[in-house]
């Protein structure tokens, strides 16, 4: 009969359904989708529809984005996710390298050592903070890019900037950064921070914010000026969060175990000769800059991520 | 299957979105992999469908069943998915039958006779993707003839025929050459076609 086989059909149906990981279904729920708001206008629609048509194979890598993003930034969440199997390890493998392979004698960056102190996935991208001695480093690794900038303290009590590498999709990154809570004048939990608005050797935007909170921060969640918020990561006093665009974060949602408290972020752009802060301990000078051969085939460049400006 | 959606508010668009892809995403994705049969190109799958629904969440928010809009363009995406990676198949394997079925004749030689159960399921994987679609819309998703046709676009009419080849495809696979069905030893598995019950 065949409700043998309907009766079949539903168990084995149901059997293979059961293999599917729950982790997978989280990881589609923490992507950030960017539903549209409104609708097109059927001037604005006809237009877009015109060109998508005209665009042909182009359109599924735009479609796969969301509205506003770059194809270069796919996968971003603005939720922190878990890494992938491999995917710290790898990141970490390509920056340690391109520490090690593009150092110059001048940088007084040290050839080895460098320990990962924060590490921020966000899909396919892994940002980290490394440290070794009184150096940091920020690596920012995607699937087919990877750039480092690091921080050399300096002898006479600074630091400079080196920007080592970049290649590929976002190469080194040209853009302009501001800065809040310069000589400890910030007076909420979120300490010295910057706010670094690049962009990807595409011409992509993007914003990259890093900083210190106080002991005891558990969390904090950036509101960016369009509205949509961005969950840092958070880990030793240090914060770091960034998105796909120029829309800068202006206030901060954080949380402790003593609840969660709300502080404004003001940005500014810093004079020149001005020390930007670094949430690694190090910072970097405007006019202490000095750049280093990059090993990545894109031109190295004072200015990049955590470069004054 | 699906969770039936509340018809949404004005207002909180973002936050609607999110309670939509919370509430959808698990059975979307469970329905995508029986389609593709491939839980990486699911996932996929699934992602595109969202991403397409959050650019026209506007108008997709004030639809009746907004799951409905979503599990279309799932569906469209993965048949076209399947025929794509048939074809590919179709490619690389030599004309006298497909990979996985000489798989499973090779796994049958090493741990003796499949069960019942993984038959099946290795016959399922073996539909065109059109046909394994619309059993999985009528016995994992437990929608009716009319509403597969919709999901598809088509008429119940192809509906109808489309799951009848399948099951005929289905019974083939699972009748063994003296006759007996693995799955049910009376040899009476499949002998009609029948709405599933509702």
């Amino acid at each position: 009969m065949i409700e043998g086989l309907e009766a079949e059909l539903r168990a084995a149906f149901a059997e293979r359904a059961h293999d599917v990981p729950a982790q997978v279904g989280e990881r589609l729920r923490r992507i950030d989708y960017r539903p549209r708001s409104r609708a097109l206008s059927p001037r604005m629609a006809l237009a877009t529809g015109a060109g998508l048509a005209a665009t042909g194979g182009a359109v599924v890598a735009l479609v796969g984005l969301g509205a506003g993003t770059s194809p270069a930034f796919a996968g971003w969440s603005a939720t922190p996710t878990r890494p992938a199997s491999g995917q710290t390890t790898s990141a970490q493998e390509h920056c340690t390298a391109q520490l090690a392979g593009a150092l110059h004698p001048s940088s007084n960056l040290p050839a080895g050592g460098w320990e990962t102190v924060l590490t921020d996935t966000r899909g396919p991208f892994t940002l980290m903070i490394l440290r070794s001695g009184g150096a940091s480093a920020t690596c920012f690794n995607g699937p087919s890019f990877t750039t480092v900038a690091a921080n050399s303290a300096q002898t006479n009590g600074g630091a400079s900037e080196h920007v080592l590498s970049g290649s590929s999709a976002t190469g080194a990154a040209r853009g302009s950064t501001s800065v809040m809570g310069l000589g400890g004048s910030s007076t909420g939990p979120v300490g010295p921070a910057t706010q670094s608005h690049l962009l990807a050797s595409g011409g992509e935007p993007y914003t990259f914010v890093q900083g210190q909170v106080v002991a005891g921060v558990t969390g904090v969640t950036l509101a960016r000026s369009d509205g949509n918020d961005v969950q840092a990561t958070v880990a030793d006093g240090s914060f770091v969060a960034w998105w796909p665009g120029s829309v800068g974060a202006t206030s901060a949602q954080v949380r402790s175990s003593a609840g969660t408290a709300t502080q404004q972020l003001t940005f500014i752009v810093p004079p020149a000769g001005q020390c930007t802060p670094s949430p690694s301990a190090a910072s970097s000078c405007a006019n202490g800059s000095a750049s280093v051969p990059g090993g990545g085939g894109a031109g190295p460049e004072p200015e990049g991520p955590l470069a004054g400006k | 299957m699906m969770p039936v959606m509340r018809r949404p508010s004005r207002g909180g668009t973002r936050a609607e979105f999110e309670r939509f892809v919370d509430d959808c995403a698990d059975v979307l994705l469970r329905t995508g992999y029986l389609i593709v049969w491939d839980l990486a190109e699911a996932e996929d799958l699934v992602q595109e469908t969202l991403v397409r629904v959050a650019r026209r969440w506007p108008r997709v928010r004030r639809m009746d069943q907004p799951v409905a809009y979503a599990r279309r363009i799932l569906v469209n995406l993965a048949i076209d998915d399947g025929k794509r990676r048939s074809r590919r198949r179709g490619e690389l394997e030599p004309p006298d039958g497909p990979l996985q079925a000489r798989a499973d004749e090779a796994a049958a030689r090493v741990f003796g006779t499949l069960d019942a159960r993984a038959e099946l399921l290795g016959a399922l994987a073996l539909l065109p993707p059109r046909q394994r679609t619309v059993l999985v819309l009528r016995y994992f998703e437990d929608l009716s003839e009319a509403q597969t046709a919709q999901t598809l676009g088509c008429s119940v009419g192809t509906v109808k025929s489309t799951a009848s080849r399948a099951l005929a495809r289905l019974r083939e696979a699972l009748v063994e050459p003296d006759g007996v069905s693995p799955a049910h030893g009376d040899g009476h598995l499949i002998n009609d076609t029948k709405e599933p019950q509702r």
